[in-house]
């Protein structure tokens, strides 16, 4: 405790004291400190299991912050024993003592990823995998991933057979027929929507399955006789497949689409929401419902909180630009109802969800807390928006609005555009375009941000501060009455006109 | 043992959940202290850790981009933390009847310490985020100011500037107490 620290550098002897007796905690609760990292552990559980929305694709929030994750029931995914904590506990302390051990040159190893079957932790590896399927929407894309996998369960073929250990040969056989079935079912499903390309992908999957049976055959030579049952079967089942594979024709059973109500096109806002067909023949274990049709009664403005979906039946292309998915949310109920990835239409409060577009309509008020909008907000007239946590790949608009607030470490991509409007306080925002406020009348605080574009300020009145800002572009201040207060703001560009000294 | 490698961040987006626990082993500890210091009890401390990286697992599930995890974390124990702050407002300087000992002190030595302790947490707490960072990291896990820079993503200079403005914050705050 001889070597200088940084507070002998830069402080003086009693601001150093004062913060070293601030500094000095007792060590961490062992209990405690366990029991939050076993609390931990059963998220990524939950999380991991989580398909990629919950079973409805309505998703009601409370009060309480909304938690996705709070819905999920550990699910038989084939995995009971990983409901239990401390088996989870125990296959995640070989993991961290395998990474410990081989991570000496500061490289993560991934001990699951070269796990075989019948390895404690070979489960693992397949909740990984299942993961990366649940989170790739696109048929296509999955059929591909399935692929893959199977290739995959050939490699651990190949080593088992190398360490000898041929009772695991047949789990591992198993495996690989299951990918095998789930590649082609995937690609059964992009059928319905894209025949085309699911063609294409059935020539692609014969020639993998030619190759794959060839590198089966080949592996039966290197077994024992009592060993090859499992490799003969799943080179039978691929025969199969493949005389199947190549009858295959465009006339795949389409399953129709479950029918819903109609779509209201955001105002204002770009139809891009990518929605997968849901087919009502879902694949045993997993379903792609990601966007969950509710067979709904009809009209076009429905009340409460129901999800409006509606996929045209008949296509077998889906439009180039699929249309938008409104959710009301309603003014009077507590509940925010929001589907994820799409847009919504804000009149209480959304927390921790991917969205598209948010609209926060004429007269509302609307709470967003850690959500993140892909697109961007708008606040119309006489609305309130106070924005926490929240990130914002696009702009943030208002006119006309009552107030603003964006806060708590929020990222906006865009800019901030707030005009006409009342009151509105920026605060450790960072806000990689412009910030422009005009025209407003209320009072406002832009305060400790950071602004990757110019900082704009014109003929607002009611009185306004701006401190502490870290501002790449310029810092424009033009006939507002008063003029702005504040200072200590770092401009990269000028302090203009009535900024000039801030 | 740990640098955040690009392998490790790419991993952590593929949602692999070895290095989800990894991530949790390496800074659960800082973050701890962090929210120990600033809430200064512990079930609470331990409530933000566990809710900040739940808030972490959350985002990652959904895909979030950030440039730097550390950051990242402070910044949502940071949240937390104001959070709880303006639901239950900090309660004038009392001393508490276990204070934190310093084995070697002297019972008076300890009433100061402590009194310290609650001055400058009430005082940190009308800090900015960054502000209230910048101490931290600077001052009590003694880290370096590019070290700094690279989590708040700024340069340098702009980092020392940051400290700067903090500590005469900082300073102005507890003379103002008095």
């Amino acid at each position: 405790m001889t070597e200088t620290t940084n507070m002998d550098v830069d402080l003086d002897p009693v601001l150093k004291r004062m913060l070293t007796a601030y500094g000095n905690i007792p060590a961490r609760i062992e209990e405690s400190a366990r029991r939050t990292r076993e609390k931990f552990l059963m998220e990524i559980g939950n999380v991991l299991l989580e398909p990629t929305l919950p079973r409805s694709a309505v998703r009601r929030s409370s009060q309480a912050p909304a938690r996705f994750y709070d819905l999920v029931r550990l699910r038989k995914i084939g995995l009971p024993a990983f409901a239990n904590p401390m088996i989870l506990r125990r296959l995640v302390m070989i993991l961290i003592a395998a990474a410990i051990v081989f991570s000496g040159a500061g490289v993560t190893v991934h001990a699951s990823s070269s796990s075989l079957p019948g390895d404690a932790i070979y489960p693992l590896k397949t909740m990984v995998e299942n993961a990366r399927v649940n989170l790739t929407i696109d048929s296509g894309s999955r059929a591909r991933l399935y692929l893959d996998y199977a290739g995959r369960r050939l490699s651990e073929i190949r080593s088992l057979i190398n360490e000898e250990r041929y009772t695991d040969l047949a789990r591992a056989a198993e495996e690989y027929e299951r990918n095998i079935l789930k590649a082609l079912s995937a690609v059964d499903r992009l059928s319905q929507s894209d025949s085309a390309r699911a063609a294409s992908l059935r020539v692609e999957i014969s020639a993998v399955l030619r190759a794959y049976t060839e590198t089966l055959s080949q592996m039966l030579a290197d077994l024992p006789a009592d060993a090859q049952p499992a490799i003969r079967r799943a080179l039978h089942a691929m025969e199969s497949i493949a005389g199947d594979n190549n009858e295959e024709d465009d006339d795949v059973v389409v399953s129709t689409l479950t029918p819903a109500a109609t779509i209201t096109p955001l105002r204002g806002g770009q139809p891009s929401a990518t929605i997968a067909a849901s087919a009502t023949q879902a694949a045993t274990d997993e379903d792609v419902t990601n966007f969950t049709n509710t067979p709904d009664s009809a009209a076009s403005q429905t009340p409460e909180g129901t999800a409006v979906t509606n996929l045209p039946e008949t296509s077998t292309t889906f439009p180039a630009e699929t249309p938008t998915v409104v959710v009301i949310v309603p003014s009077d109920s507590p509940t925010s109802v929001v589907v994820e990835g799409t847009n919504v239409i804000c009149t209480s409060f959304i927390h921790a969800a991917t969205v598209l577009n948010v609209e926060v309509p004429e007269g509302a008020a609307c709470a967003l807390n850690g959500t993140i909008v892909q697109g961007n907000i708008y606040v119309r007239n006489d609305a309130t928006l106070i924005a926490q946590d929240v990130r914002v790949n696009g702009n943030l608009q208002a006119e006309g609005a009552a107030n603003v607030e964006v806060l708590a470490g929020s990222v906006i991509v865009g800019n901030i555009q707030i005009k006409q409007g009342g009151s509105a306080r920026i605060e450790d925002a960072t806000v990689n375009g412009d910030i422009q406020l005009e025209s407003n009348n209320g009072t406002f605080s832009i305060l400790a941000n950071r602004v990757g574009g110019n900082l704009q300020v014109f003929q607002n009145s009611g009185g306004n501060t701006i401190a502490d800002n870290s501002i790449n572009g310029n810092l424009q201040c033009k006939e507002n009455s008063p003029a702005p207060s504040g200072g200590n703001n770092e401009v990269q560009g000028n302090k203009e006109d009535q900024c000039a000294g801030l | 043992m740990i640098t955040e490698t690009f392998a490790m961040k790419k991993a952590a987006v593929e949602f692999d959940k070895q290095v989800l626990v990894e991530i949790y082993e390496y800074y659960s500890p800082e973050i701890f202290r962090y929210a120990f210091r600033l809430l200064d009890d512990n079930d609470l401390a331990e409530d933000c850790v566990a809710e900040t990286f739940q808030r972490f697992l959350i985002a990652m599930r959904a895909g979030t981009e950030f440039e730097n995890t550390r950051a990242y974390l402070y910044r949502i124990a940071h949240n937390w933390i104001s959070d709880h702050f303006r639901r239950h407002p900090v309660p004038t300087v009392a001393l508490k009847e276990e204070a934190h000992q310093d084995p070697e002190g002297n019972p008076s030595q300890l009433v100061v310490q402590e009194i310290d302790r609650q001055r400058v947490r009430a005082a940190l707490l009308q800090l900015t985020a960054e502000q209230q960072l910048v101490i931290e990291l600077r001052f009590l896990e003694n880290l370096t100011h590019e070290e700094i820079a690279g989590m708040l993503g700024r340069s340098v200079h702009a980092t020392r500037a940051l400290q700067y403005r903090a500590v005469e914050a900082l300073r102005r705050i507890l003379s103002n107490e008095l």
